[in-house]
Parts: structure tokens; C-alpha cells; sequence
């Protein structure tokens, strides 16, 4: 990506010169600056397109990690029938450590949300590849989508547990609580069974985080030559062509 | 070059935060309930003699299903909406960190009104139809009639998030179609 051959000369002659940040190079030097102003463009270009390869392998790295991570548990459920407050409670000590995974049939399926996340970020990291092996290119907006909405989906299944929440009222309200002395049946199935998330949950909510950030810090660069020109909102009119997707 | 009018450089502004910010309480709504089932419903049925209800008066128990509860979870119909609204909140960050981009607004409009028909549809009749006909209906007694007729079928209501999604869906897609129709109308401005 770099132009090893365009000339430049004194690179710390201006003390005061904004650096450039942009991701890529803008074929045709830099439009504000008269010519022979003498910007250091290719040393400054090569430390900004290395840390455009570091977010691409970032989060090419979290999408491998949030895959393999997705094997374990996505909640990890734990039943302990001993710690039901009720008269005639004589369950032993112990509990059943229950691991709901990813991808599991029996007993019944998790979210398919979860098993959206994984996918989500395979497709993030796929689509962040070119920028690392293929010729020099724009970065798109497509990997940063892909790992925020893995991001949020994530964030939300940690948020909400795989139980429902129960009722109760009426005649049967009435028979249960005395019963069981005045609890209701949440605070019961809160204490009998204890949800959290897995392993699995917590590392794709960590490195789906990562790669968000990395991918979003690819559009960031892309994008921050057009910051001063601050009262239009159209590309500036630099030689930069605007982006057709199609 | 030319710049596009002012209407639609502070229409460009505030919409792309203000769909963030609708498919963000979208998505936060989707962790309310969005069924509620009541139990006395299933008398009669495989999964009523499974729990073994013995109630008397309707209403008795209420089960709220969410949206990602292992009852329904493994429905598309919960599974699509919290995907799109997801969706469009990283499609909004995406565009105001970056480089306004219409594909991806045409991404997140089509992706909503995905969601929107499956989920209305499921909430419009979330049940099998059954009849029964022909001799079979004169041998039947009354009793097993309404066994078969009523097995699996619950009474089961629209809850908060249910209809929050909806909304929040119908809105995040037509705000995002808007939005891209807008750039498209800009493309010859500022295009070459």
C-alpha cells in the first residue's frame, strides 16, 4: 500500500503538521497542501496501514477465538434441589451442574440467536481477509456490522436468562403459599435453580466486543481525513472517488 | 461540485442516530415477555397431563415466554426480530463512525421487513388449525372432539414485547428505507 517511490523530503521540518491518519493512501498526494509543502505521507502512510493490519488481524483472531469459544457453555445451569425452603424438603445435599451449549439438540434447542453469534463473526473475520491478503482496498463497513450485531445479540442473551417467569394466582396461589410458606414461585425456582452464563457466552461477549471496536477502528481511519471539513456531510471533494456500492 | 440542499444534509444527521436509538429500545424490549401462556389452557392436553394441572379457576398460572427462553427460542419467529434490530443498531454505529453507506441501509430495511412478516404472521395465528370430518366426526363422542380439537391449544396472549418489537420493527424499517431512498436521491450530487 505504500508508494515507495513518491518523493519526500524533510519529514520533521513542520513541527505543527497535523498527522495524517488516513488508512489508505490518496493517490495524488494531499489535495489542502500546496505541492512541495512536504508532508512525510509514505512513512506516516506505512504506520497507519500497519495498524490497519493489526485491526484486520484483530479481528480475525476474535472471530477464530468466539468460534472455538462457542464449543463451551453458553449458560451454565445449576439445579440444587436441597435448597428448596419448603416443611418436607429432604432432597440430599448436591446439585446437577448443567451445561446449555451452542449447538445443542437434547433437550431442547438453545437460542437461535445464539448460534448466530459464532456465524456472525466467522462472516466478520471472512469478510476483513481481503483487506489482508488481497491487493490493497478500501475497508468496508460490512466486518464492523457483522461483529456489532454479534456484539448486541450476545450482550442480550446474557441479559435475559433461558428461563421463563411464572405466575401464579388465584385459588392455586393461595394452596401453594401455604404450602410453601409465603414464597412465590420465582424466588423458588430462583433458589432451586441458579442460571449464568457460560464460558462460551463470556468469551463471545469479550471478543466479539474486541473485534467491534478493531473493525469500527477500520471505518474510523478510513473515514478521518473527511473530519475537517466539518459543516458538509458529503465525501470532501478530494480525489478520493465516492463509494458506489452498486 | 455541489453540495445537496440543507434539508437533507440535517435529515442525514439526526436519522442514522435516531434509528440506532429506535432499534436499540427495540432490541432492549425484546427482553420483556412476549407470550403469555396460561396454564389451564393445557387441560387435556399431552403437556397438561405431563405437568399435571389440577387448578380449578382460569388464569391460574401464567407462563411469560421471552424471547430467548428455551420454550420458543428455537422458533425463527423469536429469533428474527432480536437479529434485525441488532442489525440496524450496528448499521447506525457503523455509519456514524464511518462513511454513510446506502447498501447497508438497503441491508437493514430489507432484514426488518423480513422480521416484521415473520413475526406478524406468527402473531397473527401462532396455532395449527385442526377439523375433524366425515364418519370419523359421528364416532368420535363429544368429549374426544374436544380433546383433539383442543390439544395444544393454549390460550396464549400477545405480551409487551411482542408488540414493542413490532412496532419498533415497522419503524426501524421504514426510517431505514427512508434513509436510503434519501441517498440514492443524493448519489448525482455528489457523485462525479
Amino acid at each position: 500500500m505504500t508508494y515507495p517511490n513518491q518523493p519526500w523530503q524533510q519529514p520533521g521540518a513542520q513541527p505543527g503538521q497535523p498527522p495524517n491518519t488516513g488508512g489508505y493512501p490518496q493517490p495524488g498526494g494531499y489535495p489542502g497542501y500546496p505541492p512541495g509543502y512536504g508532508a512525510p505521507g509514505p512513512r506516516i502512510n506505512f504506520a497507519a496501514m500497519d495498524r490497519t493490519k493489526v485491526a484486520a488481524y484483530a479481528v480475525l483472531a476474535c472471530g477464530a477465538i468466539v468460534l472455538i469459544g462457542s464449543l463451551f457453555a453458553l449458560y451454565s445451569v445449576s439445579v440444587t434441589p436441597s435448597a428448596l425452603a419448603t416443611r418436607n424438603n429432604d432432597a440430599p445435599a448436591g446439585s446437577v451442574d448443567v451445561g446449555i451449549g451452542f449447538y445443542d439438540i437434547v433437550p431442547f434447542a438453545p437460542p437461535i440467536v445464539a448460534e448466530a453469534i459464532p456465524v456472525l463473526m466467522v462472516l466478520a473475520a471472512l469478510t476483513v481477509a481481503p483487506l489482508l491478503f488481497g491487493p490493497p482496498r478500501k475497508p468496508t463497513a460490512t466486518p464492523a456490522v457483522l461483529a456489532g450485531t454479534a456484539t448486541l445479540l450476545a450482550l442480550a442473551l446474557a441479559i435475559s436468562g433461558p428461563l421463563p417467569s411464572v405466575d401464579v394466582s388465584g385459588q392455586m396461589a393461595a394452596k401453594l403459599s401455604e404450602e410453601t410458606g409465603g414464597q412465590s414461585i420465582n424466588t423458588m425456582i430462583d433458589a432451586v435453580v441458579s442460571v449464568s452464563p457460560g464460558a462460551g457466552l463470556l468469551i463471545a461477549i469479550v471478543f466479539s466486543l474486541i473485534g467491534w471496536v478493531a473493525a469500527a477502528s477500520l471505518i474510523f481511519q478510513r473515514n478521518s481525513p473527511a473530519a475537517p471539513i466539518a459543516g458538509a456531510f458529503v465525501p470532501p471533494a478530494g480525489p478520493t472517488p465516492p463509494v458506489t456500492p452498486w | 461540485m455541489g453540495y445537496p440542499p440543507p434539508v437533507a444534509v440535517s435529515s442525514q444527521r439526526w436519522l442514522p442516530v435516531g434509528i440506532g436509538a429506535v432499534a436499540l429500545a427495540g432490541l432492549l424490549s425484546t427482553l420483556l415477555p412476549m407470550w403469555s401462556m396460561s396454564l389451564p389452557a393445557l387441560r387435556g392436553s399431552l403437556v397438561g397431563l405431563g405437568v399435571g394441572v389440577m387448578s380449578k379457576s382460569a388464569n391460574d398460572i401464567q407462563i411469560h415466554i421471552g424471547f430467548y427462553d428455551w420454550i420458543a427460542s428455537g422458533r425463527p419467529a423469536c429469533a428474527v426480530a432480536p437479529l434485525a434490530l441488532a442489525l440496524a443498531v450496528a448499521v447506525a454505529v457503523a455509519s456514524v463512525v464511518g462513511e454513510p453507506d446506502r447498501t447497508m441501509w438497503s441491508v437493514a430495511a430489507g432484514a426488518s421487513v423480513c422480521a416484521l412478516i415473520i413475526l406478524a404472521a406468527t402473531a397473527i395465528r401462532p396455532q395449527s388449525a385442526r377439523e375433524i370430518t366425515g364418519p370419523l366426526a359421528a364416532h368420535m363422542s363429544r368429549r374426544d372432539m374436544v380433546a383433539i380439537q383442543n390439544s395444544g391449544h393454549v390460550a396464549a396472549n400477545m405480551s409487551a414485547g411482542l408488540v414493542l418489537a413490532l412496532v419498533t420493527l415497522a419503524v426501524v424499517a421504514g426510517l431505514a428505507a427512508w434513509q436510503f431512498l434519501a441517498m440514492v436521491r443524493q448519489t448525482p450530487v455528489v457523485g462525479p
